[in-house]
């Protein structure tokens, strides 16, 4: 078989930022600021923290590769059946951030922008993404390395403009934290938003050299969009206070149009936002596709590419079409929490368990 | 022509569904686009909405208004608005509104639930300037403005720092109106208008609220002493009792608060840098003396001030915010009778820059 390409440092690093801007900005802030009385950046920190760490695992599992896929190395390993078992949550962990991310963003669209264009027709905008995930990886890279420059440019205006207005009295307690979010659902359904690394670990092919510029790349992202992430948080909460923040279904928008100044040229700041977080959102869901079709056509080889994200794009579809309201999103959030924890843990473990043991096999037959 | 081209081909034919248009457009021209929005207490549990829009000049009557008043009687102000609707020829939006004008009677009723409908669905801009209106909320709305404006602009340049705004005039945004009514540590202080006699409205003062109601009133002096403190302040003049005139151009105030067997201490340091505008030469004073005179007068404002808002329980200033760490949250809601029994003090530092191209001697 042909080997994929692989993404350069700055892809990856370009996309992980753009993974970071695509989920951060609506649903993530009023999950966080709902989840503890105390100090914000605890759990973001605790959520980044686990993260590094399951980076780390799926970056020693890719370093085991030769030039090869993560899930065709895995079925050659143990055999595609076997395979298919291991890899199944993870697949099904994937096509759930899809329906979310492509539902929140068109209800986002609704409750801000257009509230009487139907749902089904906003989720059409799908196929932008689709048809840039079956052109490939590269495509998808070079996207990413132009819309990194313009997306993340428009961010840091957006945050340094949203620095007005605000009174950094409302942030406090800064320090105090009562561990209360560990009992709070929405403390665990903002784990989504660290697991950029999970999708591109199955996109293009890897090496001991390349797996080591995955990791570095992914900590830089970190690094790089953590104030961002931050923002996302911290600027409605000192703008409005805690109490009311609490209560905002989209904190960061509302943040957004409070922001007033004579010297702007644009008058509507939320639309400037939304449309920036479509440009993320899109490349992401294209990323994600793109990382379900290769996975599912290591899976089942004789399928044909066209057919495979065909049929992904309409489940998707009719899958986000088919949720009822913003609850049913918040509640997708939280019942895929453990497909999130198999993503970030399970799936790498189980993977090097899987490589062992083909190792094992080659030690025994040598 | 191949199968998949006539298949392209077809797809390409679907997308030209998308040139319909959006199911959300209006054109300009069948919109009319609300510059002022006013609330006034109905009868019962219902509410009179005021609306003003602007008028292009090519819809204006022969009778010269350049806008259209009406005002619509409705349970909520989104009920109102709907309720406008039945009687209008063009869509009624409101996402252009650049000022909301509270009737006073409104402002001691409660205000939570009568502006909950902007930020729930984001139907009036969050940066709407908001006042209460003393006066005929009618006279307001339906007579033109002398100085010309457009309605609704009009209001927003009366506040704005870049326009006729000045610290008194206490510029108040919606949003920061409705995020204090949730915040326990922090009351609003919104700006009263009177029906002006020679003009539209003119200030009348600051309207003091605890919770969502409005419990008393800051004179025109005392707002400025509320805006030294929350440093909304940019340059004001001072009229002293000896009727000399300085300006305050610089202003830089320090807030230490602490908790003492749960009572809080409130200690304000401003130092104010100010410039001489007017001696009064029928009284000949030193600069020692306008000083002396100036520093007496803020401090007879601050503590009329802070007694008014104490006896109120309403910390307009924010004090409270300073104390979340030290409160557990549950406390916060205990904050107005804490505030209540706060001892605050207020010290002014001032300099006096020069007394302008003229010596004071």
């Amino acid at each position: 078989m042909k080997t994929p390409p692989s993404l350069t440092g700055y892809n990856m690093f370009a996309v992980q930022v753009l993974y970071f801007g695509a989920s951060a900005g609506f649903i993530y802030p009023s999950l966080i600021i709902r989840s503890t009385t105390g100090a914000y950046w605890v759990p973001i920190a605790i959520w980044a923290a686990l993260a590094l760490l399951s980076c780390l695992l799926y970056s020693k599992l890719l370093s085991l590769l030769e030039n090869e896929s993560l899930i065709e190395r895995i079925g050659r390993s143990i055999g595609l059946p076997a395979a298919f078992i291991v890899s199944l949550p993870q697949l099904v962990f994937i096509f759930g951030a899809l329906v979310v991310m492509l539902r929140a963003y068109s209800e986002m669209i609704t409750m801000t922008m257009l509230p009487t264009t139907p749902i089904t027709f906003l989720n059409g905008m799908l196929l932008a993404p689709g048809a840039l995930a079956l052109a490939g990886m590269m495509p998808i890279a070079r996207a990413a390395r132009v819309l990194f420059l313009v997306s993340s440019l428009l961010s840091v205006f957006l945050m340094l403009v949203g620095f007005s207005d605000v009174n950094w009295t409302l942030g406090g307690p800064w320090l105090r934290t009562s561990g209360d979010f560990l009992l709070n659902k929405n403390f665990y359904s903002g784990s989504f938003i660290w697991m950029g690394f999970a999708f591109t670990a199955l996109i293009g092919s890897y090496n001991a050299r390349i797996s080591s510029r995955y990791r570095k790349s992914y900590f830089f992202a970190l690094a790089f969009s953590f104030p961002m992430i931050a923002g996302f948080i911290y600027l409605p909460v000192l703008t409005f206070s805690r109490e009311l923040s609490r209560h905002l279904t989209l904190p960061f928008i509302s943040k957004m149009d409070s922001v007033y100044h004579y010297w702007i040229v644009f008058e509507n700041l939320t639309a400037l936002f939304v449309s920036v977080t479509m440009l993320y959102v899109l490349l992401i869901m294209a990323m994600k596709l793109h990382a379900l079709g290769e996975s599912l056509k290591c899976l089942f080889p004789r399928l044909k590419s066209a057919w495979i994200y065909g049929t992904i794009v309409l489940l998707v579809y009719a899958a986000a079409s088919a949720l009822p309201s913003w609850r049913a999103v918040e509640g997708t959030i939280f019942f895929t929490v453990g497909l999130r924890m198999y993503a970030l843990f399970g799936f790498p473990l189980l993977g090097m368990a899987a490589l062992a043991i083909r190792g094992r096999r080659k030690k025994a037959a040598s | 022509m191949s199968g998949s081209k006539g298949l392209r081909a077809a797809a390409a034919c679907c997308l030209l569904g998308l040139l319909s248009g959006c199911w959300d457009s209006k054109d300009v021209d069948n919109r009319l686009m609300m510059g002022a929005m006013g609330l006034e207490k109905g009868s019962g549990q219902s509410l009179n909405v005021w609306m003003r829009f602007p008028l292009p000049k090519t819809a204006q009557s022969t009778e010269g208004k350049d806008f259209y008043a009406m005002s619509q009687s409705g349970l909520t102000v989104a009920d109102a608005i709907n309720q406008a609707r039945y009687k209008l020829p063009k869509s009624l939006d409101a996402s252009s509104t650049r000022a909301l004008l509270l009737d006073e009677s409104m402002a001691h009723y409660g205000l939570k639930s009568y502006l909950e409908f902007a930020v729930r669905e984001r139907s009036v801009p969050l940066d709407a300037v908001v006042a209460v209106v003393k006066g005929k909320m009618s006279r307001i709305f339906t007579s033109p403005n002398p100085t010309g404006e457009f309605s609704g602009i009009y209001t927003k340049l009366f506040f704005e720092p870049y326009a006729g705004g000045i610290p008194r005039k206490n510029k108040t945004m919606l949003w920061e109106i409705y995020s204090k009514l949730y915040n326990p540590l922090q009351a609003n202080l919104i700006p009263i208008l009177r029906e002006g006699t020679q003009n539209s409205f003119e200030l009348d003062g600051n309207a003091i609220f605890a919770k969502d109601r409005m419990v008393g009133e800051l004179t025109k002096d005392e707002s400025l002493i509320y805006e030294i403190i929350t440093h909304r302040f940019h340059d004001s003049e001072v009229k002293l009792m000896s009727r000399s005139d300085v300006k305050i151009v610089h202003n830089r105030t320090r807030v230490n608060t602490e908790l003492s067997n749960g009572r809080p201490l409130i200690r304000v340091d401003s130092s104010l840098i100010v410039t001489l505008v007017d001696s009064s030469q029928m009284n000949e004073m030193t600069e020692r003396e306008v000083i002396r005179e100036l520093q007496e007068d803020l401090e007879l404002q601050a503590k009329s001030m802070f007694a008014k808002t104490q006896k109120a329980g309403a910390d307009i200033f924010g004090f409270g915010n300073r104390f979340r760490s030290r409160l557990q949250p549950y406390q916060y809601e205990e904050w107005p009778e804490r505030y209540r029994s706060a001892k605050i003090s207020m010290k002014f530092h001032i300099d006096l820059r020069n007394t302008g191209l003229e010596f004071l001697e």
